[in-house]
């Protein structure tokens, strides 16, 4: 899957975002690395609350108030982007798909002039008809039926599922390079959603576009990705390629949200649900973030902090009992009972 | 001029339910803290305007006008040499009683009407609710001054024709109450457990109404105190030698050039007072402002 | 969009007119079957013989029913009957006071609305500095002085102090040249126009606030939009549909208070005029009256309806 070579066009350095208050730090979003190749499709998991939007948002510079970019950077086609500390300067290259497409478009504007306005801001010595025009073909591309037509209409004579392939139409509008999708089917019909995913899919394909998922449904992830990055609270605390990730997974984290999953609830025969909850912004300081909620934990848990490190080639984890493959007790355990 | 009061228009820009919940409670900060400080010394003042030691406000000195702040008169006196301060303490009191008559009036009209057209719906809802657009077509003042054209009431008069004119307003602010409680499903288990229905209504809707009490109130007082102020200042409100906040200030441009201070104390007083009940109907409670 | 919203005016034009029906057929009613006209017109000293001969001749005598539908069939073709103290027809007599009314309301209107967005953006796009709670204390206060005390405040100043403005002596543009009545209607039309203007700024504060902080706005970031594209192309449209309906609502206060700052200031205008026939019990003028402001509030509201709904489509959703 991931063995297609293609070159990297994100990197993700050490990405930190806090609240922006004057006198204090405090970190949402703690030390993030990663690279995303040319059409790559990767995704990004993690319980509610544990940082995905803010890493999306820093890395399309978009973040909202009252948050900052507190230290990192993003690359993006080799170039550095977002030198403004505060990351709200969209970063050139990457285009946003957000979660709710019900408000994500400007209700007083056609859905026309809204590509078309992507399109000026991208080219601006284009006409307004040759905009215009230029949308009515990005709508075709995102498989809106009769788009000469629909280009005349208002976001609200769209579906929820059509409104969400208008967004994708604006963003793609600006031919980036690295496409950051927020939970783009969450607020969608089931049914609606697998359309969203193959479309999204299809332009990853015909466009080389790097794709950074965010979602919650590591059924999804699973299905379209090709690597995979667990957050937790504020850190990536694995990553990997989907495979790998879902079918051996190395942090505890990642082996209880597993069996969250209503396919292996099945296979189980019970729904299992992980205790406890994500630790909230600066609650906790030393050790392990995970530890509260860990099966494994030990006193060292609570006394170092866990590094992100390399498990295989391309299999990262954060965890102290893991990371060192010949003293890996519990995973061995774990495989000897693998299902 | 009061526009908020006439219209609330950045309430009637969204749906004006009221999301009363029973236990409220209100903040009142400081401003709200001084503006009921404000009117309750007003009530007072015109509770007790009797029984105070002051000079009769009627009563006419012309050999001493437009005098300036003495022993005698701690204010003055006005153009015709009359008592300023009692002239003022008196216009409280008559200003306040009109605007209170007509709240009463309007209560009386439109709170039964309203929780009948919330409870009843059908016919009755309907039927009340267009009549409630049309008398909110037209401004009070101009329904009150057609009034006065046809019947020459006094401002007794005037003032149950206003809180009639008011109605409407109370009528909405209830039915939508009484709507909004009829729904709920505690008043369905109510009705389960075989206990009265309207009994069980009453009960549930008196702290929505409680709630609305104080906004209603204050917001229909401080536009009762305008209009009442913009009749007597036209000359078709309280008669003239009677004092109001609105005939104590008819006919004053003239008295700007010579003795500003006669206008701009009741001025003064009658902004403070409207600007007083505006604040104390603004404020938020705690549930609204967390919704 | 545009039948659309042609069909929302016809719509909404229908509706209004039961409207009209109700208001003015409850004033005839009032008027001329609670009050007496006959009284006036014979007077005070006149016997009941000389009064019930009035009322015969002047038609009064019939049932109230045939005489509002008299009226109704007169009024729409645009005849309301003779005043009875004024020589001529009422409608002319209208139409004399009718300009210094609109010259006046015009331009506290035009002011209002120039003021309040100007003062809107300032504060609405950058929330909670110290000129937007400045400015809010301010409004709280311009909204809460009746406009005919600020009328009197500014006479004070302007006129009596300063000697900018002239404080009474209104003169039409024909007698006086434009000029002169506009220096006349300076003062006037502030007043008129703080309390109005007050409101607005609040109205599109708040809503610029809310518009701010929607996802499409995060959408036009994202396409690259510059601030002040944000603000023109996105957020200033949105944010001007309630704001616009503020003025349908507010057309009521700006009549009342049209009224007042006549009697202010002694223009000849439709308050004026309005005080007269309501001193002088002209029944036939008030009746016109009463019919030209719900005409005017109606039809105020129906235009602000759809100046709204033409800023915000998704509102057509609703209707
Ligand atoms: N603008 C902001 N100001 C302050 N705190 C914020 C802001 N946005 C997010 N946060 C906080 O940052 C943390 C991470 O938020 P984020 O939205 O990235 O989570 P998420 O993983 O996307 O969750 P979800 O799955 O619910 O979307 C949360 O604790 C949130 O409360
Ligand atoms: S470091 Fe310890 S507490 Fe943290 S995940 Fe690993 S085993 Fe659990
Ligand atoms: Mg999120």
């Amino acid at each position: 899957m991931a063995s297609e070579p293609g070159q990297t066009v994100l990197t993700v350095d050490n990405v930190t975002v806090e609240l922006d208050r004057p006198h204090e730090s405090t970190p949402l979003v703690t030390d993030v690395s990663f690279a995303v190749r040319r059409g790559e499709m990767v995704g990004m998991v993690g319980e509610s609350g544990s940082g995905k939007s803010l890493t999306a948002s820093a890395v399309a510079g978009l973040l909202p108030r009252g948050v900052r970019l507190a230290r990192g950077a993003v690359e993006i086609d080799g170039r550095a982007a977002g030198t403004d500390a505060t990351a709200r300067t969209r970063h050139d290259g990457v285009a946003m798909v957000f979660q709710n497409p019900m408000t994500s478009l400007n209700p007083s504007m056609r859905v026309g002039d809204q590509v078309a306005e992507a399109i000026r801001l991208r080219r601006p010595g284009t006409s307004r008809r040759d905009a215009r025009r230029e949308a009515v073909e990005v709508l075709e591309r995102v498989e809106i039926t009769r788009p000469a037509e629909r280009a005349r209409q208002y976001p609200f004579e769209f579906s929820g599922g059509m409104r969400q392939r208008v967004m994708i139409a604006i963003s793609i509008a600006h031919r980036p390079s690295v496409l950051v999708a927020d939970e783009p089917t969450t607020a969608l019909d089931v049914t609606v959603q697998r359309g969203v995913m193959d479309l999204l899919d299809r332009l990853r394909a015909d466009m080389g576009l790097a794709v950074l998922l965010v979602s919650h449904d590591l059924a999804l992830v699973g299905e379209r990705c090709d690597r995979l990055l667990v957050m937790y609270a504020g850190e990536l605390v694995e990553q990997g390629e989907t495979e790998n990730v879902l079918r051996r997974p190395l942090h505890p984290y990642v082996r209880a949200l597993q069996r969250c999953t209503p396919e292996h609830a099945i296979a189980a025969g019970g729904l299992y649900s992980l205790p406890g909850r994500v630790p909230q912004a600066g609650e906790v300081r030393t050790g392990c973030r995970f530890a509260a909620r860990c099966e494994l934990r030990t006193a060292e848990c609570d006394e170092t902090h866990p590094t992100l490190d390399a498990y295989a080639p391309g299999h990262l984890v954060r965890c102290v009992h893991v990371g060192r493959p010949e003293q890996d007790h519990h995973h061995e355990r774990r495989a000897e009972g693998g299902v | 001029m009061t526009e908020v009061l006439e219209t609330e228009p950045v309430r009637a820009a969204g749906p004006a339910e009221p999301t009363a919940g029973a236990g409220r409670r209100v903040r009142l900060g400081w401003p709200g803290t001084l503006a009921l400080g404000f009117v309750l010394i007003c009530l007072l003042i015109a509770l007790l305007v009797p029984f105070l030691p002051l000079a009769e406000p009627n009563e006419q000195d012309l050999g001493d006008t437009l005098a300036r702040y003495s022993a005698d008169h701690l204010l003055g006196t006005d153009q015709l040499g009359r008592d300023l301060l009692a002239r003022l303490l008196w216009a409280i009191r008559t200003s306040l009683f009109a605007g209170l008559t007509a709240i009463v009036v309007a209560t009386l009209i439109g709170l039964p009407t309203g929780m009948l057209a919330g409870y009843r719906r059908g016919w009755f809802d309907t039927v009340s609710a267009r009549i409630a657009d049309v008398v909110l077509t037209v401004p009070a003042l101009v329904l009150l001054l057609t009034v006065h054209t046809a019947l020459r009431t006094g401002i007794t008069g005037q003032m149950v024709t206003l809180g009639v004119i008011f109605a409407p307003r109370i009528y909405r602010v209830m039915r939508a109450e009484t709507i909004r409680v009829a729904t709920m499903p505690y008043l369905l288990a109510g009705r389960m457990s075989g206990c009265s229905h309207v009994r069980i209504l009453w009960r549930y809707l008196l702290p929505g109404i409680r709630a609305q009490v104080r906004v209603q109130v204050s917001y229909l007082l401080g536009l009762s105190l305008l209009i009442e102020a913009g009749i007597s200042f036209l000359g078709v409100g309280v008669e003239s030698p009677d004092a109001s906040l609105g005939t104590m200030l008819s006919g004053a441009a003239a008295m700007l050039a010579s003795d500003a201070r006669v206008v701009l104390i009741p001025a003064a007083v009658l902004s403070l007072l409207i600007l007083s009940l505006n604040v104390i109907g603004d404020i938020e409670s705690e549930g609204e402002r967390r919704g | 969009m545009l039948t659309l919203i042609l069909r929302q005016a016809a719509l909404r034009a229908v509706v209004a007119v039961p409207t009209l029906i109700v208001v003015t057929c409850c004033t005839y009613v009032m008027l001329f079957s609670i009050g007496d006209p006959a009284a006036v017109v014979a007077g005070e000293s006149a016997t009941p013989e000389q009064v019930a001969q009035v009322r015969q001749s002047l038609g009064l005598d019939r049932s109230v029913v045939a005489q509002y539908l008299d009226w109704l069939a007169h009024a729409v073709r645009g005849d309301f009957g003779e005043s009875l103290h004024h020589r001529g027809d009422v409608l002319g007599l209208v139409g004399q006071y009718l300009p210094a009314t609109l010259l006046l309301s015009f331009l506290a209107l035009a002011v209002a609305v120039l003021a309040s967005v100007l003062m809107g953006s300032a504060v609405g796009a950058r929330p909670g500095g110290l000129v937007d709670r400045g400015l809010g204390a301010v409004a709280v206060l311009g909204i809460a002085v009746p406009n005919f005390l600020v009328g009197y405040v500014l006479i004070l100043v302007f006129s009596l102090w300063f000697g900018w403005f002239p404080s009474g002596g209104y003169r039409t543009p024909a007698e006086a040249g434009l000029l002169t009545t506009f220096r006349f209607l300076v003062l006037p039309s502030a007043s008129l126009a703080l309390g109005l203007m007050c409101v607005q700024t609040r109205t599109f504060r708040a809503s610029l606030i809310k518009e701010y902080e929607a996802d499409y706005v995060r959408t036009a970031r994202m396409k690259g939009v510059s601030p002040s594209g944000v603000f023109f192309r996105h957020v200033a449209r949105n944010a001007s549909a309630p704001w616009v309906t503020v003025i349908g609502l507010e057309i009521g206060v700006l009549i009342t208070g049209a009224l007042l700052v006549e009697s202010v200031f002694s223009i000849p205008g439709i308050g004026t005029l309005t005080l007269e026939a309501v001193q002088g019990q002209d029944f036939p003028v008030v009746q016109a009256l009463v019919t030209l402001f719900a005409l005017v509030i109606l039809a105020v509201n129906l235009v602000t309806d759809l100046i709204a709904l033409w800023l915000n489509p998704a509102s057509r959703g609703l209707s």
